[in-house]
């Protein structure tokens, strides 16, 4: 179990690492608090799970395969459209149509909101 | 009884109230005279009120006048003898007398299954289905008779005496305006319009569409100006949900500030996110490692643990949530035409989970450091 050191200043790999958890956690809860009724949601919950549970696994999984990696032909790059992007932004957005990404993205965005003005009260 | 139907019916421009001069002129004009006077107690159905088996009904509306033929309602009586059949012959074949009409509209509008068919202007009609009486004014679609949906049977006669006052005054600056746009097309568009609740329009096979004039009528057509219109909608409100997108016109341009918006929102989240890590040094949240579990098992089971805390808060905060319910819902989500409006109540608990969240989240580090100790 790691504990925070109890010295000085906070070095910036462990300000890095809170980081990084404290926005996993606010965002985790901000998908369990929406429930499973919204899509966006749902793809957060199962994206953080998928992750903590890979992530060991694949962190030895990339060791291994580090031998024989392929050299990735370089892509066509492509413009991307903004739809495109907007799937990118909000979870689950890929496996929608734009119809319904613009919804979630709505409901994304409120929540969204939500959470930075509760961070910022603190 | 079968009356042809098609796709020329559907966009028929042709209205209730032309036929205002040939009913004055019928016999049974004194029937209705009656009718409007004696409410019924139950109205079960409209037929009810004309106190006829539905058959006869439709037998007094074929045979008045041979442009009747042209109503293609009529057939729609085959189907479940419910109120929407019945509410909408009468609904396109019952003069104008104005008190009539009204209770006749408003008791076909009830019928519910048109409830998503409302985007008359001139009537706030977004808000629920006490305003749908506004759907008076829309053309019935002839369909062939399939089943159905039974949306809300009982809903319309529960609201049935209500609504008799309350559209009242809307319903007659409404049909004066519908009988000045006889001839021209029509601006009230149907088919789920995005302003109303398009769960509605999932819920109801058919939906009952109003072509505008010198527009495609076919299905397909039909549909792409649906679903353009769904979008659209939908882009109107992010614009309303993004801060100074109002001025800006334009798909591309008001996509892009969403965009912006949401990549700064998170940016947001990230940055008091760090602020929060540089200031509280505490004991390392161990929310990865205990996610990473071995099995899924114990993962499903820290879940569990992990979100307990957090909702403790909320259990202790319930007498307050409804307030909160109440200014949420009007302040930051104002969006009743998603009708989701149990989604804005689900909406408040991040916000009291978050209020909550340094406080319970000692406690729930403490509480997954034990687990990962047990482990």
């Amino acid at each position: 179990m790691r504990r925070a050191s109890t010295l000085g200043p906070p070095s910036d790999e462990e300000i890095r690492t809170r980081t990084r958890r404290i926005r996993i956690v606010s965002y985790s809860s901000m998908a369990f608090a929406v429930g499973s009724s919204r899509a966006w949601s749902r793809a957060l919950v199962l994206k953080i799970r998928n992750r903590a549970r890979f992530r060991g696994i694949l962190r030895n999984k990339c060791l291994a395969s580090k031998k024989k990696r392929v050299i990735k032909r370089h892509k066509v790059s492509r413009e991307m459209s903004k739809t495109d992007m907007l799937r990118r932004l909000v979870p689950g957005g890929a496996g929608m149509g734009i119809c319904g990404l613009l919804e979630e993205t709505a409901h994304y965005m409120t929540c969204l909101a939500t959470q930075v003005h509760e961070i910022d009260l603190e | 009884m079968e009356l042809p139907t098609g796709p020329g019916h559907r966009s028929s421009p042709m209205r209730p109230q032309s036929e205002d001069t040939v009913f004055d002129s019928l016999q049974f004009g004194e029937d209705i005279q009656h009718l409007i006077s004696v409410p019924p107690e139950n109205a079960s159905s409209f037929t009810a009120l004309l106190e006829l088996p539905p058959n006869q009904a439709v037998e007094l509306l074929h045979s008045p006048d041979s442009t009747l033929r042209t109503r293609t309602v009529i057939e729609t009586h085959h189907q479940k003898p419910y109120l929407q059949p019945q509410f909408n012959a009468a609904n396109l074949a019952f003069p104008t007398n104005s008190g009539l009409i009204e209770r006749a509209a408003r008791l076909s509008v009830f019928a519910g299954e048109n409830l998503n068919n409302i985007s008359n202007n001139s009537l706030e009609t977004s808000s629920g289905p006490s305003n749908s009486s506004a759907n008076l004014e829309k053309v019935v679609k002839s369909e062939p008779a399939e089943a159905e949906s039974d949306l809300n049977p009982s809903q319309p006669l529960v609201s049935d005496p209500t609504t008799v006052e309350i559209g009242a005054q809307n319903q007659r600056p409404v049909k004066r305006k519908e009988r000045e746009k006889k001839g021209k097309s029509s601006t009230k568009k149907s088919k789920s319009s995005g302003n109303d609740n398009s769960e509605d329009a999932e819920k109801l096979p058919y939906v009952h569409v109003r072509a505008r004039r010198g527009q495609a009528t076919d299905s397909h057509s039909l549909a792409e100006r649906a679903r353009r219109e769904k979008i659209n909608a939908r882009m109107k409100l992010l614009q309303e949900l993004v801060p100074g997108c109002n001025k800006i016109s334009g798909t591309a341009l008001v996509l892009d500030e969403i965009i912006n918006h949401v990549q700064s929102l998170q940016r947001q989240v990230e940055f008091l996110s760090m602020r929060l890590a540089a200031v509280n040094p505490r004991i390392d949240f161990n929310l990865d490692s205990t996610l990473a579990a071995e099995g899924g098992s114990l993962m499903d089971s820290n879940f569990p643990s992990m979100v307990m805390p957090l909702t403790w808060p909320e259990v202790q905060v319930n007498g307050n949530r409804q307030n909160y319910q109440q200014q949420w819902h009007f302040d930051a989500v104002n969006q009743p035409v998603w009708g989701r409006e149990e989604d804005s109540y689900n909406f408040i608990t991040p916000e009291n989970s978050l209020l909550s969240y340094d406080s319970s989240a000692n406690s729930a580090s403490l509480h997954s450091n034990q687990l990962k100790m047990e482990l």
